[in-house]
């Protein structure tokens, strides 16, 4: 569905990523794990078109996808939940959700995924016309990934969604990431709870200095003495 | 280089002296007064625009301080232009003490249009206030004239020569001064301020402080080239107070180069010297002016010095590897 | 004296709620672009020099003209983000102002070089008669430039406020990486904006060129006041501007009518100057952006 193939990503002279090789295939959930700087979020940015790869290509579903703006890869039916939540603070819950679906002109589906979202979410129907700034953390990360879904994404990818949550909103978000995979979406994971992440990965890669040094199913990295060291902790 | 950079300097200072030896006619004498004068205020503005990356846009408020108290102490209690310019440089740094403590706490755009509106309300002063001339302003200041018994005699009326020499010096002087400054521990502290406020906050550096120093010393430079003015042309009007003099001062340090000690003298030389040369054009000045400024700032961020800086490069490339010894190899690449 | 006092507040009302609608232009592209536009002024009076050369040179109807100049400026304003502005969105403000700057130069002086240095005026259709209301005397001019900007003012709130266009404005401008991330074509809506403040400009250029003259320096002075508006306003913030326009406006037409025109300025200056000591962030501004 997603094929990252030797992807070379620089910030001005500085190179964050070297050839990176990401697969993903339909229906899956694909962790991409890796300590702080590692370049996990500069991959999806790219992918979402934030940044354009000096070399390398980003095919999705077939398609060249590459230097692409953001607000067109969007359409396509990828959704990017970004690190750090970024909601708009001045803005209502409700108007926060609509945004998502700014591309979408299907009346219908839109208040359908939003009467979903409300489902998933009660706390954010409880907030519809609070402004998303006064949301406590956990809040905001869940206007956040329901604002992803209402852009009815066939390719979600989170950004470290379970960032500064209690342990169980963790447990709470994972619950949610796995219900959206089951939905027949597919996942792409950002997270450096590892732990979190390869336990619910159906395939997972390492990411260190903007290189992939590891790769394999979410199970096979989890019990790999390299990672149980480096990022278990173990 | 660095035998060219020490003597350089003293080279400059030799070019002025020996300048008069070149030079007769009093019209280019003249213009090389005005060069000078903007030298002055453009390394003002130059210091807080261009190294401390403030907006600093009413600087004409200053160049008619200087001007007029200068002037109202020469006419008014008849003293010596030695004797008031200090005292308009003071009264420059005082208002600008002043109009720092309100505005240099607020970035931006508040800071901007403060600046402007406090130089509109001196611009407003000398149109309405009859004791500072009205609109006609003030006439007959008095020349700089240097008596000390009778030994030293120095007359600035009829020959341009000894304003000359004392705008050149008050000029190098004004680069020296900054260049000091922004080479010091002050200097760089106003560059990590243009750079980023909240970083250079968290290394420790005083904003608020060091903003004030670097505007008031800004604005002294006006005050200083104001007076200086003032005395050279013998007559002031509220026009010394309009915003054109400030716009050619941002014209001058962006097109030659902000934050550089040289850019805004090489933009002084330019913007004082093509008017002549755009005589033809004269109607279109202003407005090719405007397109050159925008295109100075997309195409040459950093004005031209860093351009003419590459020729030069370039050029003395060349000329030290012009004499190639004799049967030496041709697939010799000379790395830099 | 009552009533005259009371006539001069009444015509600082009319004419100071035109300056809300160069403010908000004015106080949007900032807030979006993150560019002091210093051509602002400039944008204003291409608006009333448009509107002169269609009434009088082309013979066009007043009404129908201000539809030309609003539409013809929005695609100018569209025109100068695509070949200007883009390039130093959120570049430093230094770099912003020397290019507005250069643009206002630019704009100002090549009006005058097409224009000449007489003052001209714009034939609008108003009767001279004036209608009096108890002791307070107004003209059709004046009714009209208030009532088309009060209509100005609610559509533009209406539209920022509850159409998608609008909150796609505001997301754009709280954070444009998420908007992006939405699907929304920022570029175009930084295209809108700057066009769309360049309309509204130009609109009060049409309004207020129609009750006094029409020079190419008129801008400048527009600026000034306008800066003034979005201080004491709250940078920013739409309400805030026009509550601050119509408070500048009552204060101009009260210094010029009881004292000296030249002072007018000076006023609004102290104004600006106690609200920053007191309230930095403006009147009716927060303390966060
Ligand atoms: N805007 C930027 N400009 C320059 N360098 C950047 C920029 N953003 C990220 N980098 C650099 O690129 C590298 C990868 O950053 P990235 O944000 O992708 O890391 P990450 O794996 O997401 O880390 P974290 O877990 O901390 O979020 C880092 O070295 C970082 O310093
Ligand atoms: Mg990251």
């Amino acid at each position: 569905m997603l094929k990252l193939q030797n992807v070379d990503v620089f910030y001005g002279k500085v190179q964050a990523l070297s050839d990176v090789c990401i697969n993903v295939e339909q229906g899956q959930i694909v962790a991409l794990v890796g300590s702080n700087g590692a370049g996990k979020s500069t991959t999806l940015k790219t992918i979402s078109g934030l940044l354009k790869p000096s070399r390398g290509s980003v095919e999705y579903k077939g398609q060249h996808i590459a230097g692409l703006a953001p607000d067109m890869i969007v359409k396509l039916g990828i959704g990017h939940c970004p690190e750090e939540r970024h909601v708009w603070p001045q803005m209502t819950v409700w108007e926060n959700l609509m945004m998502g679906a700014y591309s979408r002109n299907d009346k219908d589906g839109i208040e359908r995924d939003l009467q979903t979202n409300y489902e998933i979410f009660p706390k954010l129907l409880a907030r519809k016309t609070q402004k998303a700034g006064s949301l406590s953390g956990g809040e905001q990360q869940m206007l956040a990934i329901g604002r992803t879904l209402m852009i009815r994404p066939d390719l979600v990818m989170f950004d470290e969604p379970s960032l500064g949550l209690s342990p169980l909103f963790v447990e709470h978000t994972a619950q949610i990431i796995r219900d959206i995979n089951k939905n027949g979406r597919t996942i792409l994971l950002v997270e450096q709870n590892a732990q979190m992440a390869l336990k619910m990965a159906h395939k997972a890669y390492v990411l260190e200095s903007g290189r992939i040094v590891l790769e394999g199913t979410g199970e096979e990295l989890l019990f790999n003495p390299y990672v149980k060291k480096a990022y278990l902790g173990i | 280089m660095n035998t060219f950079k020490r003597f350089s300097p003293l080279l400059l200072i030799l070019v002025i002296l020996l300048t008069p030896t070149v030079i007769k006619d009093n019209y280019t004498f003249h213009l090389l007064i005005m060069v000078a004068i903007y030298v002055v205020m453009t390394q003002g503005l130059n210091l807080i625009f261009g190294y401390t990356g403030f907006l600093s846009f009413g600087q004409q408020a200053y160049l008619a301080i200087g001007a007029y108290v200068s002037a109202m102490l020469a006419l008014r209690l008849g003293l010596s232009f030695w004797v008031t310019w200090p005292l308009a440089i003071l009264a420059t740094v005082l208002v600008g003490l002043f109009i720092g403590f309100v505005t240099l706490r607020l970035r931006g755009a508040y800071f901007v249009i403060v600046t402007i509106g406090f130089a509109e309300v001196v611009r407003l002063l000398p149109m309405n206030i009859d004791a500072l001339g009205g609109p006609p302003g003030l006439r007959g200041l008095p020349t700089p004239n240097i008596h000390i018994g009778n030994l030293i005699n120095i007359n600035f009326e009829g020959t341009k020569i000894p304003y000359f020499y004392l705008a050149w010096a008050m000029a190098l002087f004004a680069i020296f001064i900054v260049n000091r400054l922004v080479n010091s521990r002050q200097g760089r502290a106003f560059l990590a301020i243009r750079e980023n406020d909240s970083l250079a906050q968290a290394v420790g550096i005083n904003i608020f402080k060091y903003s004030i120093f670097s505007f008031t010393v800004s604005v002294a430079l006006a005050g200083a080239a104001g007076a200086f003015f003032g005395h050279y042309v013998t007559h002031i009007s509220p026009e010394i107070s309009a915003f054109h003099w400030t716009l050619s001062m941002i014209l001058m340090v962006v097109v030659g180069g902000q934050g550089t000690i040289w850019g805004p003298v090489i933009g002084s030389f330019i913007f004082t010297l093509l008017p002549e040369w755009l005589r033809a054009a004269e109607q279109l000045r202003l407005p090719i002016y405007g397109v050159l400024l925008i295109l100075a700032v997309l195409f040459m961020p950093n004005g031209v010095l860093p351009w003419l800086r590459k020729i030069w490069h370039q050029f003395t490339e060349k000329t030290r590897k012009a004499p190639p010894e004799a049967g030496s190899s041709p697939t010799h690449q000379a790395s830099s | 004296m009552l009533e005259i006092i009371l006539q001069y507040i009444v015509d600082g009302l009319m004419v100071g709620t035109t300056y809300a609608l160069v403010a908000m232009g004015l106080t949007m592209i900032f807030g979006m672009m993150d560019i002091i536009n210093f051509a602002h002024g400039e944008l204003y009076m291409i608006g009333a020099v448009l509107a002169y050369y269609l009434t009088s040179t082309l013979k066009l109807n007043f009404f129908l003209s201000l539809a030309v100049v609003v539409l013809l400026t929005f695609a100018f304003g569209a025109f100068l983000e695509r070949i200007l502005m883009r390039r130093i969105r959120n570049a430093p403000h230094a770099m912003t102002a020397a290019v507005t700057i250069g643009l206002s130069m630019f704009l100002a002086n090549f009006v005058y070089f097409v224009m000449g240095p007489v003052p001209q005026s714009i034939k609008a259709p108003f009767p001279l008669k004036a209608i009096f209301l108890g002791p307070i005397m107004l003209t059709q001019s004046r009714i009209f430039a208030a009532g088309v900007t009060i209509f100005t003012i609610i559509a533009t709130n209406y539209i920022i406020k509850h159409t998608k266009l609008g909150r796609a404005i505001r997301a754009t401008i709280q954070d444009h990486m998420a908007a992006s991330l939405a699907g929304v074509n920022t570029h175009k809506i930084y295209s809108f904006g700057f066009a769309y403040g360049t309309a509204l400009a130009a609109l009060a250029g049409v309004l207020l060129g129609a009750m006094f003259v029409v020079t190419p320096f008129m801008g400048e002075s527009m600026l000034g006041k306008a800066w003034i508006v979005v201080i004491v306003g709250g940078l920013g913030n739409i309400p805030g501007a026009i509550f601050a326009a119509v408070i500048i406006g009552v204060t101009e037409s009260l210094t010029a009518g009881l004292w000296n025109s030249s002072w007018a300025n000076m006023v609004s200056f102290i104004i600006v100057i106690i609200v920053l000591l007191i309230k930095p962030q403006g009147l009716f501004g927060k303390a966060t952006k």
